[in-house]
């Protein structure tokens, strides 16, 4: 078994190795290939897009995906819930010394197989390596370019309005719920699935065919920040029904026994979409071809508390805020 | 769908109940449990005017004196303390446990004791901070007799262990005037139906709950019924799990290795018999944990009385201002089950 080293990121002879015997011929970028300083490429369109993120989860392999995958379906699906597709990806690593190369050849894969699926290209890379305990493992920092295919379909958070609903493309919760279930100290046995996946697909199928009045993708923090986000950014109040919430068996399962709330959890591969009423029954036909769980969840009401209700199993309303705290075990 | 009709049906009688009864009930929930559940179902919004749900000292964190905390972090200069996450970030006189360990204390935070003894090498010197009701008291117990057969020399615990019946009988004395009472579940699988037959002496509709929203609405209307009836005798909603006598095998545990000792309860103070020691024959595996309960740090944390039901949690000047579940500055916003942690998430509502 071979290991990353100090040398692998001193800029000589071995970072030169790693960067041509492992990056490159995995990539496969023409662009990536010319290795110069800066990587030139076209971008015909009008508007163009850029984002960036870091990834750093813990652990780096886990079911449905790996911080390879993550990294790119990260930031492809920023770009495509901007309304925009996704062309071309950098990235960057920082390794810690004593990384098997094995695994770093296997989330360099990943990424590749990510990366065509999305149909972007990695055009640009850096390698650092830090002493051992400077960094966990690996830390992958990924941006991405995107182009504005049709302005006047870019979804907006000013043309959210009340008598609107609100759209989720799958269950909720599976990203995280996988990151605790992998937890070692919690002793779960069944690990759940991420929900790690490209969007840009999906996305691009419902911009050609519906009007999407706002999407947002469902990260950290979960459904309940998402929806506290937009309803702060747009000055409406969004209503959601309890029982309409898709949320799996599993994930359930492992929110009751943690005391987590799935309304909490992280997504990979799920968003939000605000759209008109009348494009309810499209957007779903659209949605479930690629998720039988995607569904309506509530609804955008013009009373500008800027908050986000819930409705509860049993008829009650409650506010379902921001998340404000680290999920701790509980006690009994 | 017909479990929604018979869950509105079951809103509809515990309502007409109410207004039966004519006027607006008071009903306290002993466990942390039954808080999050109240709030996350929005029983608060769909009893408005007819209940008002009072939060009592059940969650063993909020009901924690601050010189607990303060010998723990002391301790962990040298010893490792083995605690529940829910202890971390819970307010001493100068520092948390979650700051002692940012300050190099050894601290690990532990999801069950009888697992964290089968893991613990020889030599180890470890110091379990022993803190519940009678839910987690049989896993302390357990842990302790793995211990000893281990033949494990440098494990202590340290006992802060609470039992539920005195604390309730000084709340319903001294403290508060209720009409109704969900009494904890989870106790109750332990200690049993039995233990709470003190109740009846108050005169309080008084009812064992489960944890779902649905065991809710029953306790609910379990409690408006004897209200009518004037029927004070101990209810059991929760039959799936909770038997008469309780769970004979964990309570053997506690009588094994514990005995009754005073104990503090924030909000209640010193209350006889309202805790459990490690018994004399084991005291080498015990760590002496005495603290001053007459002193508290200063501070405008209303905590002691949200939980005695003297106020809400948003009529306490710190809530949300300044004490928020990033900062607690008392222990009701500390737990996930605590009063305040549980209105902060759940609870809010318009204008208050």
């Amino acid at each position: 078994m071979k290991f990353i080293q100090k040398e692998h990121g001193n800029g000589g002879k071995q970072t030169y190795e790693l960067i041509n015997g492992l990056f490159k011929p995995i990539f496969g970028s023409e662009i990536l290939k010319r290795g110069d300083d800066s990587s030139i490429f076209d971008l015909a369109s009008k508007k163009i897009g850029v984002t960036t993120d870091s990834f750093v989860v813990k652990p780096y392999f886990f079911k449905g995906g790996d911080i390879g995958k993550l990294s790119v379906c990260g930031t492809v699906n920023d770009l495509a819930v901007s309304g925009l597709v996704p062309k071309y990806i950098t990235a960057s690593f920082i390794i810690e010394e004593g990384f098997p190369i094995e695994d770093l050849q296997k989330i360099v894969r990943s990424m590749k197989e990510y990366a065509d699926i999305a149909g972007v290209e990695i055009v640009a890379g850096d390698t650092k390596v830090v002493e051992k305990g400077s960094c966990d493992g690996i830390f992958i920092n990924t941006t991405g370019f995107g182009v504005c295919e049709k302005e006047e379909r870019l979804p907006s958070i000013e043309k959210i309005k009340g008598g609107q609903i609100v759209i989720v493309s799958g269950d909720i919760g599976r990203h995280g719920a996988c990151i605790y279930s992998h937890s070692s100290e919690l002793g779960v046995e069944e690990k759940i699935e991420s929900d790690c996946a490209p969007l840009n697909r999906v996305i691009n199928e419902l911009l050609k065919n519906v009007e999407i009045c706002y999407m947002k993708d469902l990260t950290r923090g979960g459904l309940a920040t998402a929806l506290n986000e937009i309803a702060q950014k747009a000055s409406v109040d969004i209503y959601i029904e309890e029982d309409k919430v898709p949320v799996s068996n599993e994930v359930k399962a492992l929110c009751d026994i943690l005391g987590l709330d799935s309304y909490y959890l992280a997504c990979e591969g799920r968003f939000v979409a605000v759209i008109n009423k009348e494009d309810k029954q499209k957007t779903l036909e659209i949605l479930k071809k690629y998720n039988k769980e995607a569904c309506e969840i509530g609804w955008i009401e013009d009373t500008k508390e800027k908050r986000v209700y819930l409705k509860t199993s049993f008829g009650g309303t409650r506010i379902l805020d921001m998340l404000y705290y680290e999920m701790l075990p509980r006690i009994c | 769908m017909r479990y929604k009709m018979q869950t509105a049906e079951l809103i509809w009688e515990i309502k007409n109940n109410i207004e039966k009864i004519g006027r607006s009930l008071k009903v306290i929930e002993v466990c942390g449990t039954h808080t999050v559940s109240i709030y996350k179902n929005g029983f608060h919004t769909l009893f408005e005017g007819y209940i008002d749900f009072i939060s009592g000292p059940g969650c063993p964190v909020c009901v924690t004196h601050e010189g607990y905390i303060d010998r723990l972090v002391e301790l962990s200069s040298e010893w490792t303390i083995y605690t529940f996450g829910d202890l971390l970030k819970v307010p001493g006189s100068s520092k948390s446990l979650s700051q002692a360990r940012a300050n190099g204390g050894k601290i690990k935070v532990m999801y069950s004791p009888v697992d964290a003894v089968e893991h613990l090498e020889n030599n180890e010197k470890v110091i379990f901070a022993a803190v519940g009701f009678e839910t987690t008291a049989p896993a302390f117990a357990l842990s302790l007799e793995k211990v000893i057969e281990k033949g494990l020399k440098n494990v202590k615990f340290a006992c802060e262990l609470k039992t539920i019946d005195e604390p309730l009988k000084s709340l319903l004395q001294n403290h508060i005037r209720v009409d109704g009472i969900i009494l904890p579940g989870h106790v109750a699988t332990v200690i049993g139906v039995d233990s709470f037959k003190f109740v009846e002496g108050f005169k309080v509709a008084s009812v064992i709950s489960g944890f779902e929203g649905y065991d809710i609405l029953l306790s609910l209307l379990s409690i408006t019924q004897d209200i009518l009836n004037e029927d004070f005798t101990v209810k059991n909603e929760y039959k799936r799990v909770v038997k008469k006598e309780g769970n004979v095998i964990a309570k053997g545990y506690i009588e094994k290795y514990f005995e009754r000792t005073s104990a503090f309860f924030r909000g209640l103070g010193l209350i006889p018999g309202g805790g459990l020691k490690i018994k004399d024959e084991f005291r080498e595996y015990s760590i002496d944990m005495s603290y001053d309960n007459t002193k508290q740090k200063d501070s405008l944390c209303r905590c002691a009385d949200v939980l005695t039901g003297k106020i809400k949690p948003f009529e306490c000047p710190l809530f949300e201002k300044v004490c928020t579940p990033i900062s607690p500055k008392g222990a009701c916003m500390v737990s996930q089950e605590g009063s305040c942690n549980a209105y902060f998430r759940y609870g809010k509502w318009k204008g208050r």
